[in-house]
Order: C-alpha cells, then structure tokens, then sequence
C-alpha cells in the first residue's frame, strides 16, 4: 500500500505515456474515449482498495464514425514513440526510463466490436487500416456514457494537460463485465484484478445513477445488446458472496479487507443496482 | 417477603417499612399495627414504638430497636437496654429487634433471652402475654445480603470504571476522589482496591491513597474478566462500499461516538492494516440505519456497540481525525477481542509504556 499523498512513480510514467498517446492523436480527439484501468482511476481515485490499480497500460477506445483522414493513425503514434507490440493488434508499446532501467508501457487502441467491421481481431478503420486497433466486445456502452475530463499530468516538471472524453462508469462496469466473461470462456487468463475494478465501481458510484445511466444504455440502438446482456452477466458473476466474480474480488483485495467482506460487498452493492434498475 | 435489594446496608425508613410489612401479614385478621416514634424523653430510646391492637379492643406496645446486624455476643446487651428502655417507658412494653437479617445463632440466643425478634427474609418470633400472642416464622437461613468483603474479580460495569480511573491518569488516588471519579460508592471502590492490592496491581500507603499502579498488568487483569465481544452489546455490519470515506460519516451520524480496536490505535501501533471498524454508540440501530449498513453475519467490516457502561465516552481523544476512546479501553478492547488484535493490543501497550506521559495525565 502507498502512503497517503505519494503517487507511485510508475503511475506518474504511466500518466505520461498516455498523454504521449492523446497528443500524438489529438486530430482525432473527438474520435477518443479513454478506457480501462486509468479510465477508472479517474473515477474512483486512488483511495479505498488501492491494491493493483496502477496497471500501467493506458486503453484508448476509437469511434470510427468519428476519426478523420489525416492524419493516419499508424503514422502519429509512431512519430510519438510507438511501436506495435508483437503480434497483438492494436497494441502500442513504448520504453521510458524509471528508477535507473527501462520499463515498456502499453497502450492500447480499442474499437466496441458493434462497430469494428468484419474480421476477426482487427478493426476495419478505412484508411486507417485493419492493424491499428483490436476489437473489443463490451465498450459498445462507452460511445454513450462518456464526459470530457481534463487529463493532467502527475508530475510537476511535465506542464501539459488535454480535454479528452473519459469512459462513464456504468460503460466501465459493462465492458469490465464482458472482459471477466470472456476471460472465463479462455481459461487461465482470468484475472482477480478484473473483478476488484467492478467493486471498486460499485462501491464509488451513485446506485441509482448507475441504474438510471445503464437502463438508457439497453435502450440504445448499438450499445443495448452488451449492455442488456452485461446485466445477466452482473448477476451470475456478483449476485451472492459465493459467485464466481464476488470471490476473485475476494482474492484480489487480500489482505487489505477480509475475504468475506469482499466477497458480501460484492453480493450487496450487486443486489442494489439489480433492484433498482427493475423498479 | 423478600425484596431484591442491592448489597448496601438499608436505610432506616426502608427497614420500618419491611418489617412493619412484615408484621402486618403475620398477625392474625383482625389485629391492627400502628407505629409512633419513642417519647422524646424516653432513654434510652428505641427506634419506633408499635400499638398492636386486638380485635376486642386488647393492645400490646412494642418497642422496636433496629439493627443493621446483630452478632450473636452482643445479643446480652441488647436485651438489657431494651429491658431498661421498657421499664423507663412505664407501660408495659415487649422488646423486639429487627435487622435485615438474623443468623440461626443470634435468633436461637434472642429466643433465650426472651426477646422476640423479626427480619426482612421472614424469620419472625414475636411472643406476648397479655393478650396472649404467639407467631413464630421462618425465613431464610444463610444471610442473602451479606457482603463480600473483598471483590473476588474485576467483572462488571463499577470495576471497569475504577480500572479506568486508576489507569488514565497519574497517582496518587485517595479511596474518596477515587470513588468521586469513577461515580461509585467508596465501600465498593475500597473492596476493589483491596482485591488489586492482593493481587500486587497496585500500592498503597496502609489505609491511604493509592501510590502506584502497574496499569499495563491491571489492563491486562481486566482482560480476564472483560470481554468486548460479550460485556458491550456488539452488533455487526457490513459497509459494502468499504471503509475508506467511513470514518467522518460515521462521526456525523451519531450523537455520541467513540471508535475502539484497530481503528483507534492504528496510528500508534500499526500492525496491519485496519479492516474492521469498531465504534461505541448509543444506538446500534440507529446508527446503522442513518449510514445504510447492512446486518451482517459473515463478512462484517462495522462493529456496533452499545457499551457496558458509558466511560467509555470520557477522556476520548481524536486520533487520525476520530473521536477515540482512551488508549487503556482500546488496549482491553483489543486484548479481548479476536483475530489479531490481542496482537495489536502488545504493540499499543508497548507504546503506551514507552509514552506514558504522553497519555497518562
């Protein structure tokens, strides 16, 4: 655990690297949603169970409708650093020094699945190409609950900041969802750390806007299919202490909270929403 | 007829009320009782004069003397001096001595001395003559008030009070301030301090004040007769959304609070961190009410207790932005309570030894 008021300098990197990513893209700023793990640090800060949070990767989600021409995408982030990362698409990886050695930090350029085009991982974006982002099921919902936030950087020396839209966290509990779920379909990449990010949405959000924001999200033409099915998800994974997704939150948040008391929170905070969004 | 009564002596009034009671269910219908203080002049004096009066208009005069007990050698002289008091009233008058409670020995030798006698359990043997009158009862036989002498352990809500009066702040404690502090009588505070004074807890000066105080082995003596879990009313509760932003609503929902355990001393003896909250309230439900916490059984991160007494409200202090209870009833609490607390208790007690004026004022 950190102290209090001290920002783990890897997380000081990592907020960098992502404002690398925004600049370099910036021409098609309205064409980003920011996602993932520091999308959800935005949200629910770095208090409570600050136990794995600062994965260091930073998730750029795209709306293709919404990009332009120029310039391509593959170019700007190569001119800011990038390279892509093995044979993963849409995965950008750059190397920055910390502490003496040189640490990779990831970035990673998502399309929702809904409006990715045909093909199997690659998005289909135009000029762009097909090897630029990876399609993802379930940030379908972050096309539509999203806010512009102002993204600054952590460290003193470093003056820049960007406006940028920022996944809401109702889009951030439905694609967390849908990636436990798909997790679970390939064995053995099921990551505990996925589910303690849905508690700590849980636990930091206002139910009944949650339940507001994700009922107007089954309704909307792109997003209703992942969002609709993400309540079936919510409810198998998290409805009882003894589900699947209350007791990796349990494993994940050891020993910072007893077992139980993850796993219970997990089946309360689920039940609350469930309940609110039915009435 | 007997009352429940608590251990201290009865005070006169309450005494001529029992045993005028007493009377009036043991005479035959009929009989009426009437009680009036001695004559002014009369000495030596009795404590009440009775007029039972007959159905046919007959009376008997009783002189009452009251004791709050009654050894068995000393029953000689009290006839005596009921019998002088008789002669000096000039009527005819039976003597009879009450007291909360007679032993078999000192009713046998009253029996002897032709004294009728009555006591608050029933054992009455009142004996006349003139109008001929003869009632004897029987009570019971081991005295239900006798007092301890000593206490035999520092259980219950006055002698954690007194621990914590002699723990918190510095000697020396004269018996009467002691008793002043902890809001006790000093009977009790002194049986007290005769029980740690057998039990080297404390010094004190003969028949003085209290000099010394091993308080880290008296905390740890309460903790053998003590328990968080069991003397407090304890309810617990889950928090779902953790305890992250929980302590400063906390401390706004209730009138009254004073947080305990891990929470109140983690910022002197971190051991690990803190996952479950303990706080004194006045109202459990209440309080979980205003803050949304869900009755738990497994799971519980919010423990809520009505306290055994409400010293556990005085000399807080505000530790990490809470209202704490003091150091020595977070160390009890914590000693007493499970997991790893006892654990966090030695770590705060090794502090609080190293600090102590620090704490202790």
């Amino acid at each position: 655990m950190n102290q209090p008021g001290v920002v783990d300098p890897l997380y000081v990197l990592a907020r960098r690297v992502l404002l690398d990513a925004l600049g370099a893209l910036r021409p098609h700023k309205d064409a980003l949603i920011l996602v993932g793990a520091q999308a959800i640090y935005l949200h629910t800060g770095p208090a409570g169970l600050a136990v794995a949070e600062h994965t260091t990767d930073a998730d750029i989600a795209l709306a293709p409708h919404l990009l332009s021409n120029d310039p391509k995408l593959a170019e700007a982030i190569q001119a800011a650093g990038f390279r892509a990362a093995g044979t993963n698409v849409g995965s950008w990886v750059t190397r920055k020094p910390l502490g003496g050695k040189d640490v990779e930090v990831l970035v990673d350029l998502l399309v929702p699945e809904a409006v990715g085009g045909s093909g199997r991982r690659g998005a289909r974006l135009g000029v762009h190409g097909n090897k630029i982002a990876r399609k993802v099921k379930g940030l379908e919902a972050a096309l539509v609950d999203k806010s512009e936030k102002l993204i600054a950087s952590l460290d003193p020396a470093d003056s820049r900041n960007f406006r940028v839209a920022v996944a809401g966290p109702t889009a951030l509990l439905i694609s967390k969802l849908h990636k436990i779920a798909d997790r679970r379909e390939d064995q053995g990449r099921l990551s505990d750390k996925d589910a303690l990010d849905v508690l700590r949405l849980l636990r930091t959000t206002e139910t009944a806007a949650v339940a507001e924001t994700w009922s107007k999200l089954i309704s909307d033409k792109i997003a209703g299919a992942v969002s609709l099915e993400a309540v079936g998800l919510l409810e198998r994974l998290f409805a009882t202490p003894g589900s699947e997704g209350s007791q990796m939150a349990a494993r994940a948040a050891t020993p910072l909270e007893a077992a139980a008391t993850t796993a219970a929170s997990c089946a309360a905070l689920t039940t609350e929403i469930l309940s609110a969004m039915k009435t | 007829m007997l009352h429940i009564m608590d251990n201290r002596s009865f005070s006169r009034n309450r005494l001529e009320q029992e045993v005028l009671n007493l009377l009036r269910q043991r005479f035959p219908s009929g009989w009426k009782l009437a009680a009036k203080p001695p004559p002014p002049k009369l000495r030596p004096a009795p404590d009440f004069i009775l007029t039972l009066t007959g159905p046919n208009g007959e009376r008997i005069k009783i002189m009452v003397e009251i004791k709050n007990q009654l050894e068995p050698k000393n029953a000689a002289a009290l006839a005596e001096q009921l019998r002088r008091c008789a002669r000096n009233f000039g009527e005819e008058a039976m003597p009879l001595v009450a007291a909360p409670f007679l032993s078999v020995s000192a009713r046998e030798r009253l029996k002897e001395l032709g004294i009728s006698y009555a006591d608050t359990t029933g054992n009455v043997r009142v004996i006349a003559s003139r109008p001929a009158l003869f009632i004897e009862t029987c009570g019971v036989e081991r005295n239900p008030y006798r007092e301890q002498r000593q206490a035999q352990s520092l259980k219950g809500a006055k002698a954690g009070r007194i621990v914590r009066a002699l723990c918190d702040a510095k000697p020396p404690f004269a018996v009467r301030k002691l008793a002043q502090a902890a809001g006790i009588d000093p009977g009790y505070v002194s049986r007290i301090l005769a029980f740690l004074d057998d039990e080297e807890l404390i010094r004190r000066e003969r028949r003085g004040p209290v000099i010394e105080v091993r308080w880290r082995k008296l905390i740890e003596r309460w903790a053998r007769d003590y328990s968080f879990m069991e003397f407090n009313r304890v309810v617990s509760y889950l928090e779902p959304r953790g305890l992250s932003d929980f302590p400063p609503r906390l401390a706004a929902a209730a009138r009254r609070i004073a947080v305990t355990g891990s929470y109140a001393v983690s910022a002197i003896a971190p051991v690990a961190p803190a996952r479950l909250l303990a706080a004194y309230v006045e109202s459990p439900e209440d309080t979980a009410r205003r803050l949304g916490l869900i009755p738990a059984e497994s799971g519980a991160n919010v423990l809520l207790a009505e306290p055994y007494d409400a010293v556990v409200f005085e000399r807080m202090e505000e530790r990490g932005g809470m209202p704490c209870v003091a150091l020595s009833q977070a160390a009890v609490d914590l000693l007493t309570s499970p997991g790893r607390a006892p654990a966090e208790a030695q770590a705060l007690l090794g502090w609080m030894e190293a600090n102590e004026p620090a704490w202790r004022r």
